[in-house]
């Protein structure tokens, strides 16, 4: 078991701790005020007659918004899914080496999505793709999206550098 | 073929080496875009699939669910849960790992996930098992179980990810989980009786509560059925889309934590702050999966796959036996969401064309992860466990759990074989 202040060694790192949870906040006011418009459209529609007008894509357009905002937090504390059936096989100094290794590859995959959002939202921006019912433009989503990631990715980066230095994983 | 055979060798090798496994199936499905097809459409790919999962309406339902299944963890509808059908049952030899199963059922009709019904459930049946000095192996094995019953009975996150994947109606789905969930619940019943009657000292019997008792614990469950009711309902009725539903249902969890005094700032930030992260990691996962999966419908597997199930096209349950027992070596190593994520996509067009019903595969898919989750050596519900009640043994937990685990082999064996027991009630769906 690794110890609690081990576990918020990412969250601790001044600047970019202070970030991703601020971050994290506003993805849990984005849930809050979708959950809220859920429910208003509904009740406005079946009691009211009038729904909300295009609620439809205002809770596509928010979704990003929960996902990325919430992303960089995600990956400082660790929180993405893993196999770890072979932990109890691997000893310590071994383990330090596979967090850096495992962080690397990590970054490496966030920073392939950022780069190929980051892409897109230029593309979109070239052929002023728009939304189906605002006709509001897609590339700021894109863009803040990569955005976002990218701060994940520097994120993961972190935590190979807290894996190397021995600030992570089991006491 | 060969190129999907690596691919999924590479992923599994990956994943053992302790690689989030979202990342994995991200950097893996996009080097073999980039081997089978092109390296530069590859990389299109990459960003239309990232950027298409996450501005999607009909996902949207997975993190209000998540939502509404962690108010109601934190509200403290579960100890009414356990203390109404303590009152009906606790009295019986193994009453109160019986009562602990019934609640976990009930507390899966509002919380879609299995980790949150055994570690709301934990918290609340432990104590009183603990009381009357219940073994500790049948108390935690009715825990482990009972809680996988979270993703069967709906609302379910992963049946909507599984709708999601595969097109079928979530209502439908919603609607065939009902009757396998409460079988469910039965044969668990059935289990817990099968262990106080080889050891009744494992589970003495409770107080026998009054008639005027049962009433009072009953009517304090209404909470739970108004939730229930109204997202089943809305659902099933047509009246709502599952977005709406979620939508509802966690405004009416929210409402109940309120009401009860159970949310100050502070805790609401922290089940919000909870919910979105689960909500990125599961998108994680998400968009890795489908990147993979593009690149296993690029090669020739599926098509290979399916020439190869047609010999079998006289019998066609010995494919689905062969799938079953895949999934049950799969769930011993990987987590639920990732290995449905993983596999739906290769079995879904092979099943589909044998002719099975996609509804009634969805259903035996639940199942089946639901088994993984208490399967050795991974089972993560007994992992749940052993983080609330450090001082049990994996080990006990795993012997509770066998007897539990049957009875899921049985389930699992009646689902199959007769699928109106899914199918009956979503063919009443609109």
């Amino acid at each position: 078991m690794s110890l609690p202040d081990r576990a918020l060694a990412g969250e601790r790192i001044p600047g970019l701790g202070h970030l991703a949870r601020l971050l994290g906040l506003l993805a849990s006011l984005l849930l809050f005020a979708m959950m809220l418009l859920v429910f208003a459209d509904v009740m406005g529609r079946y009691f009211f007659l009038s729904p909300l007008p295009a609620a439809y894509e205002i809770v596509s357009l928010t979704m990003p918004g929960i996902i990325f905002c919430a992303l960089p937090l995600t990956v400082l504390r660790e929180g993405h899914v893993t196999v770890d059936l072979l932990d109890a096989l691997i000893p310590g100094g071994v383990a330090r080496v596979q967090g850096v290794l495992v962080s690397l590859i990590s970054t490496a995959a966030l920073g392939l999505v950022t780069w190929r959002l980051w892409i897109r939202s230029g593309d979109q921006a070239l052929y002023e793709e728009v939304s189906d019912e605002l006709f509001l433009e897609l590339w700021p989503f894109s863009a803040g999206m990569a955005v976002l990631c990218a701060i994940a990715t520097l994120a993961a980066c972190v935590n190979a550098a807290l894996w190397a230095m021995g600030r992570k994983g089991a006491a | 073929m060969t190129e999907a055979l690596i691919g999924l060798g590479a992923l599994l090798i990956l994943a053992f080496l302790r690689i989030p496994i979202a990342f994995v199936m991200i950097l893996v499905g996009y080097a073999g875009m980039a081997w089978v097809n092109n390296p530069i459409g590859a990389l299109y790919n990459v960003g239309q699939t990232a950027f298409d999962a996450a501005i999607n309406y009909e996902l949207s339902v997975v993190p209000l669910f998540v939502l509404m299944g962690n108010f109601v963890a934190r509200a403290g509808l579960a100890s009414e849960l356990y203390t109404a059908s303590n009152a009906f049952l606790g009295h019986r030899k193994g009453g109160l790992a019986m009562a602990t199963v019934v609640a976990c059922g009930g507390f899966s009709a509002i919380c879609g996930s299995s980790l949150a019904t055994a570690a709301t459930m934990s918290k609340v049946a432990m104590p009183s098992m603990r009381r009357f000095r219940y073994d500790d192996s049948l108390a935690t094995g009715a825990i482990a179980a009972g809680g996988t019953l979270g993703i069967l009975i709906p609302p379910s996150v992963v049946l909507v990810i599984y709708g999601i994947l595969t097109q079928q109606s979530i209502g439908k789905l919603f609607a065939a989980g009902i009757l396998p969930g409460l079988i469910g619940v039965l044969f668990y019943l059935a289990a817990v009786r099968y262990v106080t009657w080889r050891r009744p000292e494992a589970g003495p019997a409770g107080v026998r509560q009054g008639w005027p008792e049962r009433m009072r614990a009953l009517s304090s469950v209404w909470g739970v059925l108004i939730l229930f009711a109204i997202v089943m309902g809305g659902i099933y009725g047509g009246v709502f889309s599952p977005t709406e539903a979620a939508g509802i249902g966690a405004f009416g969890a929210f409402l109940f934590a309120l009401l009860r005094g159970a949310l100050s700032w502070r805790v609401l930030r922290e089940i919000l702050e909870e919910s979105v992260t689960t909500t990125a990691m599961l998108f994680t996962v998400l968009i890795g999966a489908l990147l993979f999966a593009n690149f296993i419908n690029f090669t020739d597997f599926p098509q290979e796959l399916a020439g190869f199930a047609a010999q079998f096209a006289d019998t066609p349950w010995l494919v689905i036996l062969a799938i079953l027992v895949i999934y049950v070596l799969l769930g011993m190593v990987f987590e639920s969401l990732s290995m449905i994520l993983l596999t739906v996509p290769i079995f879904f067009p092979l099943v589909k064309g044998l002719g099975y019903d996609p509804i009634w595969f969805g259903i035996v898919v639940v199942v089946v992860t639901e088994i993984s989750l208490i399967t050795p050596p991974v089972g993560l519900n007994v992992f749940v466990l052993r983080g609330v009640l450090p001082d049990v043994k994996t080990g006990t937990i795993f012997a509770g759990v066998t007897p539990f685990w049957i009875a899921d082999i049985v389930r699992l064996a009646l689902i199959v074989t007769v699928p109106a027991l899914s199918l009956w009630l979503a063919g009443y769906v609109n």
